[in-house]
């Protein structure tokens, strides 16, 4: 007789082997909420532990910002095609154009990195007019480098040592370019130039010269030196921004005045103009406190749906484990017979997960890292976060790994452990369980099914309603911009303040001082009236009250007609002032006071209205405050022309009304016809590409998980019932009726839990809402949560109870 | 306290293997309390083979369970081996249950996917004092002692009732246990299988084990000189 017996690690093992091959389904669920948990939790540590951190520079903590630049810097960012400086430079009076401007191109980075983001473009008479090193002229000769600002390093090369000057090369539409430098971010902002000059008009002969200094009076040709004209399309509407050194002292409201200028901002010093021409690295930025409890906001949601996750996979383990304890009952009761001690089952429990903590743990790390490319590559997340902070971090992933693989031992173990004190081997006592063990039974099967209907109603939702929200604010307007410029600007101004065009196209038509999609806005501070120490810069549009509703720019509070002494804010406004009084409830900024002080004057406003944040800039995501005023409010020095807005199909009648209007009132004039206005609403992308997305993903292997543990949950029931059920089989019982019996036994329990789900949805609204943007209490989609989650476990219970009844019935007593 | 080595050592002088004091045993479901095991007295000393007759419900089998230190006391005191049972810790009941207690029981009770041999050395497996080399002579001798050698690598579910029976026996005596405990060892078997049994566990006794069985069967329990009557609860010795 050949005997062979292997040592205990290899016999431990070939059970484990042999265990799993009967049990490839549990095999695969505990494997599967394994590897969730040990991915959720390194990306819940990792986000966390960036959005935890109370650095005021988080964004930059990794690589501080380096603001200017190289010695010896031999190159500088060069317009690259499509660029429209060739137009400027056929205007009559201006020897040079600096070509400082903002062009949204596809940047590739690396092999893997690609992103649409602003490129600056500058040359040397900006670089002369900002005082910026004499030697950067040069670079204007190499039309193969670039500069990029300090956000773009931090988020793409933040993985370079700036100090070894490495030759970093990126791809704007496949031609290759040289980093010669870094500029800060102020540079791609215009109101941070030493100043900005703005117009709106696409006719250049609009702009006259500024006024001289008596020190520019006795040098003419230094003053044609020292003004710069840019131009930046965008969709079609074109804009020149003029940047010009004054000196100061000079009054601005004259200047306007002498020049006819529609705007004028005046911005802090130049911050980046250093003499010392070497490295020079500052602090990092200060995270505004709004972006800061966003992302906190997030945080928190992500982490409330990671609980949901967490209590689901513990009570589907634990209740897995309380099956398998009815099956491996007697085997652990004669191990604990001939002598197992509770450090050798649990050493024999833990090498049979060996399997299960291989596969779970190699697919978690795929999930992790995946989870961390989307989060990566959110537009988002990466406003705010670096993407190196959001790397695979092993230095993390492997502690996590091995803190809930032994978890999962435990968790594992437990319950054989306890069991084994009140094992008897009396075989009419075998399969019986004891009461804490069916009471953890019973509330684990109730846990799983409030885990369920959530999940599934979690899962309808994202399905439904924010695709719904999401097709709700993602869409072309159906409306046409009309630019009206006159010399006659103050009858056309007047004539339309009295609301000719209103009546002959009620509800149809919107006007506006600034167009609605690429407007050229002014900035007023505005403050709380007695708080102006608190005085917010916000944008200013001047618009007739019908913009809202055309433009689909939803109101949030108050009205959007507006009075002479009223004015509406944005919701990024309202909440600044909101956060300042403490009020939590926006109806409740309804008639404050504003103290509204541009460069011309100072005025008094009530908030009429609040609407919801809408991008006005074209290629700028961010928030920011906009204060809409009334349209008749425009001062007149400021009135030059108008955009209308009108809804199709009505264009060309109202093009024709148009013109033949303006040719009666406004003298010379130009009207351009702008192409339809699309809206596309950032978050709402964001909400497209990743939280549905993930939300679909993390409620759909929930409920997939759940499910397998119901069926899980009716097969354990039956193996307890079995012997009832024999005798019932017995005696004449009809196996079809008994099944369906089965199916409709948890009909009570189930609308048992439904207070409890009812309770979470209460609670989760908190969290969820506010981030994602939907209606979380859904009367409709609760109703379809808990029809689907009750069809499912009683058609699971039938067919369960079917199989199971259609053994031979004398192998049930 | 070093089990091991003292076990070891005790071996070798004759002694009281079982000694039970005024043990009782209840159970309580809900607000009801029931007496299984009413201040039962009883000596096993080595070389002994005892029997404890009673009907279902007298509470037998909750003695055996109490002996095999698988149930705990309710009261008195009981030392096995002259170790203080009721001071000890789960951890040297363990060992105490694998090196000097053997267990059989009237189903059996083999784990259906181990084959015989990994059956008859599950015990052995539970023995830090052996090195796994010794596995295969041990598990061999042990087979061969109670006949079922050329089934070593048969499954229990292949085995008629007799053989599971005589593989439960071999596992019992792998580690040279001190006791033997047998629960209704033939209430599953039929005549010439529980003749074959009692056979086996006769022989044990004559090269030394000791052995206790507890029985409903009176033809059972009459074939041990040293018989003892359970009824509800209560244990006392029969002078036969």
């Amino acid at each position: 007789m050949n005997l062979t017996l292997h040592t205990n690690s290899v016999h431990d093992l070939k059970g484990a082997a042999r265990r799993w091959r009967h049990a490839k389904f549990q095999f695969l669920v505990i494997a599967l909420s394994v590897s969730l948990l040990t991915a959720l939790i390194s990306v819940l540590l990792q986000v966390g532990v960036v959005v935890g951190s109370d650095r005021p520079d988080f964004v930059g903590s990794k690589a501080k910002l380096v603001t200017l630049v190289r010695t010896n810097m031999s190159n500088i960012v060069k317009p690259v095609k499509g660029y429209h400086a060739e137009k400027l430079e056929k205007v009559e009076g201006v020897s040079k154009v600096a070509k400082l401007g903002v062009e949204r191109s596809q940047i590739k980075v690396g092999k893997t990195l690609s992103d649409e983001v602003n490129i600056g473009f500058l040359n040397e008479t900006l670089i002369e007019l900002l005082t910026l090193p004499s030697d950067l002229k040069s670079l204007e000769t190499n039309t193969q480098s670039v500069f990029v600002t300090a956000g773009f390093w931090q988020k793409y090369l933040s993985d370079f040592n700036v100090d070894e000057k490495p030759q970093i090369t990126i791809y704007d539409t496949k031609t290759p370019y040289i980093v010669a430098g870094i500029v800060p971010d102020s540079m791609s902002r215009w109101s941070t130039l030493e100043i900005g000059v703005y117009a709106h008009d696409s006719q250049l002969e609009h702009f006259a010269p500024f006024r001289l200094t008596e020190r520019e009076k006795a040098d003419p040709q230094k003053l044609q030196n020292n003004i710069v004209y840019t131009r930046n399309y965008l969709r079609g509407a074109p804009q020149y921004y003029v940047f010009a050194k004054i000196e100061p002292g000079i009054s601005i409201p004259d200047l306007m005045g002498a020049y006819g200028l529609v705007d004028l901002d005046v911005g802090n010093t130049v911050e980046f103009v250093e003499e010392q021409h070497k490295l020079l690295i500052t602090e990092g930025v200060e995270l505004n406190p709004i972006t800061k409890n966003k992302i906190l906001a997030q945080w928190q949601a992500l982490l409330f749906l990671s609980s949901i996750l967490l209590l689901a996979i513990v009570s589907s383990l634990l209740y897995s484990q309380i099956g398998q304890l009815i099956q491996r009952k007697k085997e652990l009761t004669i191990k604990r017979a001939i002598g197992a001690k509770k450090a050798d089952l649990f050493k024999e429990c833990s090498l049979e997960l060996l399997p299960n903590l291989i596969v779970s743990q190699v697919v978690s790390f795929g999930l992790y890292s995946f989870a961390l490319t989307q989060m990566s590559n959110s537009e988002t997340l990466t406003t705010y976060f670096q993407t190196e902070a959001l790397a695979v971090d092993l230095a993390l992933f492997i502690p996590v790994s091995l803190l809930v693989c032994l978890l999962l031992c435990a968790v594992f173990s437990l319950p054989y452990l306890s069991a084994m004190r009140r094992m008897t081997l009396s075989s009419s006592k075998s399969d019986s369980l004891t009461s804490s063990q069916l009471r953890v039974l019973k509330y684990s099967a109730f846990l799983q099914k409030v885990m369920l209907v959530t999940s599934v109603f979690l899962m309808t939702l994202t399905v439904h309603e924010i695709k719904k929200v999401a097709d709700a604010n993602t869409y072309s307007l159906d409306v046409i911009e009309f630019q009206v410029l006159s010399e006659n600007y103050v009858a056309l101004s007047e004539n339309f303040k009295a609301g000719n065009f209103d009546n002959r196209f009620a509800n149809k038509t919107a006007i506006s001082f600034d167009s609605f999609v690429n407007p050229v806005a002014m900035r007023d501070t505005v403050s709380i009236e007695g708080q102006t120490k608190n005085a917010v810069e916000a944008t200013s549009l001047h618009v007739s009250g019908n913009l809202f509703a055309l433009a689909n720019i939803k109101l949030l509070a108050g009205k959007s007609e507006m009075s002479r002494d009223e004015a509406v804010v944005n919701q990024h406004l309202a909440l600044r002032f909101a956060k300042q009084l403490e009020l939590t409830n926006l109806d409740d900024l309804l008639g404050l006071k504003l103290v509204v002080g541009g460069f011309m004057n100072t005025k008094v406003v009530e908030i009429a209205g609040i609407v919801e944040n809408v991008p006005h800039y074209g290629f700028s995501n961010r928030e920011r405050p906009m204060l809409y005023k009334p349209f008749s409010t425009i001062p007149t020095l400021l009135e030059r022309g108008f955009f209308a807005l009108i809804q199709q199909p009505h264009a060309d009648d109202f093009e024709q009304f148009l013109t033949s209007w303006a040719d009666e009132n406004a003298g010379s004039y130009s009207i351009e016809r702008e192409s339809l206005v699309s809206r596309q609403l950032f978050n709402m992308e964001y909400l497209e590409n990743t939280t549905r997305r993930s939300a679909l993903l993390v409620s759909g292997i929930l409920a997939l998980l759940l499910l397998f543990n119901i069926f899980h949950i009716s097969r354990t029931n039956l193996q307890l019932e079995e012997k009832r059920l024999g005798a019932l089989l017995a005696i004449g019982a009809n196996k079809k009726a008994l099944s369906i019996q089965n199916g409709l036994a948890q009909v009570v329990p189930f609308f048992v839990t439904l207070p409890v789900v009812l309770l979470g949805v209460v609670i989760s609204r908190r969290f969820l809402e506010d981030n994602l943007q939907v209606n979380i209490v859904n009367g409709q989609h609760f109703l379809i949560a808990v029809a689907v989650t009750f069809s499912l476990i009683t058609l699971i219970n039938i067919l369960c109870a079917k199989h199971f009844l259609s053994r031979p019935i004398s192998r049930m007593l | 306290m070093d089990l091991e080595r003292q076990s070891v050592m005790q071996k070798s002088v004759p002694r009281t293997l079982i000694n039970l004091q005024n043990v009782s045993k209840n159970f309580v479901s809900g607000k009801v309390s029931y007496h299984a095991v009413r201040n039962a007295n009883l000596q096993i000393t080595e070389g002994d083979m005892a029997s404890i007759r009673g009907t279902s419900g007298s509470g037998k089998t909750t003695l055996l369970c109490i002996i095999g230190l698988l149930e705990s006391l309710s009261g008195g005191q009981y030392d096995l081996c002259d170790f203080p049972t009721t001071q000890l810790k789960e951890k040297q009941l363990s060992i105490l249950r694998n090196k000097n207690i053997g267990w059989i029981f009237q189903n059996f009770n083999l784990i259906n996917d181990l084959t015989v041999a990994q059956n008859v050395c599950a015990p052995l497996r539970y023995n830090k004092s052996l090195s796994s080399k010794a596995y295969t002579a041990l598990v061999t001798d042990a087979l061969t002692e109670v006949g079922m050698l050329e089934k070593a690598n048969a499954f229990p579910s292949q085995l008629s009732g007799g053989q599971q029976q005589r593989v439960a026996i071999a596992r019992a005596i792998i580690n040279k246990p001190d006791i033997i405990l047998a629960d209704e060892p033939t209430g599953n078997l039929d005549k010439e299988n529980s003749a074959k049994v009692m056979s086996l566990l006769q022989r044990l006794n004559q090269s030394g084990a000791t052995i206790l069985v507890v029985t409903h069967d009176l033809d059972i329990a009459n074939m041990f000189p040293i018989q003892y009557q359970m009824d509800d609860g209560t244990l006392s010795r029969l002078h036969v």
